[in-house]
């Protein structure tokens, strides 16, 4: 998969579980601005039903700890799609 | 035994403390009841926070959705540590509680609607309630649902969770008998923050830190089974708000307020502590 598509993929899950459109999400945009981390285990599972290769644990984990930009989450999703 | 419980404590801490909001409190406080007026309280908050909520984010052990290859898959399931710390110098000047379980469940993510997102949770969970001193222990195996609602917006941030709980099990007490345990709780935890308060313009987009939090945790607890020597009547309420004001990202001045009775001893409880928060 292909990081524009990918980037396009994280853009579409944030957009259907906050108030804002595709449009509106910047990839520089921390990931706050739009889903808190007291949804983020919901976030992880929302990202596994648009890209399955991912490892949703570990994500909802990395969701707390690391990934803090949308742009970590495109980086993030890409290393599963690239190396497997 | 009390040695494998502050073993378990111990294991278990690292898996949940560097992913929490909220690592730890510490503060000087008031109290309203009793005799002892001045108090020193520490509240570390591990996947379960008073005042926040144990259901909100955190570390897990398992979170998954069953079949996600299916488009309109909403279902998922878990498996999360939860540990809770909270002692104070008095009786009455905290919960006076240690607490831990791990909760294994269900969650059913609902679409997004134009009022926010919620998310439904039923779980089952084994559970420990201590004192502080580990003399009056609780044991139960609760089964829990409720319902988490969140909205984002520029200004201002809600989260809300309520639902019921059911809690069966024993109550263990020094060099006493042990008696069985019960009882149904319905929670409502309401949590607000506002941002750009104080904020420069050029951070009001990026929301950089939240600078003022307010969390309200407000329980009603129905007692059906219980020691005689513990509970003289059924019903109580416990009420927690705490408002945290960040000077900066990790390190804030917090107010808490503490009304009502809780587990495991439910001794009457009424104070006000300032503290310092810190926080990742």
């Amino acid at each position: 998969m292909k990081t524009e598509k990918i980037e396009q993929g994280v853009k579409e899950v944030i957009a259907q579980n906050s108030r804002y459109t595709v449009e509106e999400i910047k990839i520089t945009d921390p990931i706050e601005k739009f889903i808190t981390s007291y949804m983020g285990d919901r976030l992880a599972r929302e990202l596994k039903r648009k890209f399955n290769k991912i490892d949703t644990t570990r994500t909802t984990n990395e969701l707390y700890t690391t990934l803090k930009k949308v742009s970590d989450i495109v980086t993030y999703i890409n290393n599963y799609y690239s190396t497997l | 035994m009390k040695k494998l419980l502050y073993i378990l404590i111990f294991l278990l801490f690292p898996f949940v403390s560097f992913s929490q909001e909220r690592i730890f409190s510490i503060g000087y406080g008031k109290t309203y009841v009793e005799n002892d007026s001045t108090t020193v309280s520490v509240t570390i908050d591990l996947n379960r926070i008073p005042g926040q909520s144990e259901k909100a984010g955190g570390y897990y052990f398992v979170n998954e959705v069953i079949d996600s290859t299916k488009v309109n898959s909403r279902w998922g399931y878990y498996i999360k540590p939860t540990v809770d710390i909270n002692i104070g110098s008095s009786t009455s000047s905290a919960p006076n509680n240690i607490s831990l379980g791990v909760p294994v469940g269900l969650v059913y993510d609902f679409k997004e609607t134009n009022i926010g997102i919620f998310s439904f949770y039923i779980d089952g969970a084994p559970e420990l309630v201590a004192d502080k001193s580990f003399n009056n222990n609780l044991y139960y195996f609760s089964i829990n649902a409720y319902i988490k609602y969140e909205i984002n917006h520029d200004k201002f941030l809600i989260n809300l969770l309520t639902g019921l709980s059911n809690a069966n099990g024993e109550r263990d007490q020094y060099a006493l008998t042990t008696d069985s345990y019960g009882r149904f709780t319905i929670p409502l935890f309401l949590k607000f923050s506002f941002w750009n308060t104080i904020a420069n313009e050029g951070t009001i987009k990026e929301k950089k830190y939240k600078r003022i939090n307010w969390s309200n945790w407000l329980k009603f607890n129905s007692v059906y089974k219980d020691a005689i020597n513990i509970n003289e009547k059924k019903n109580y309420t416990f009420f927690n708000s705490k408002l945290d004001f960040y000077l900066t990202p990790n390190l804030g001045l917090n107010i808490t307020y503490y009304n009502g009775n809780e587990e495991p001893i439910f001794k009457r409880n009424n104070s006000l502590t300032f503290g310092i928060t810190l926080a990742r």
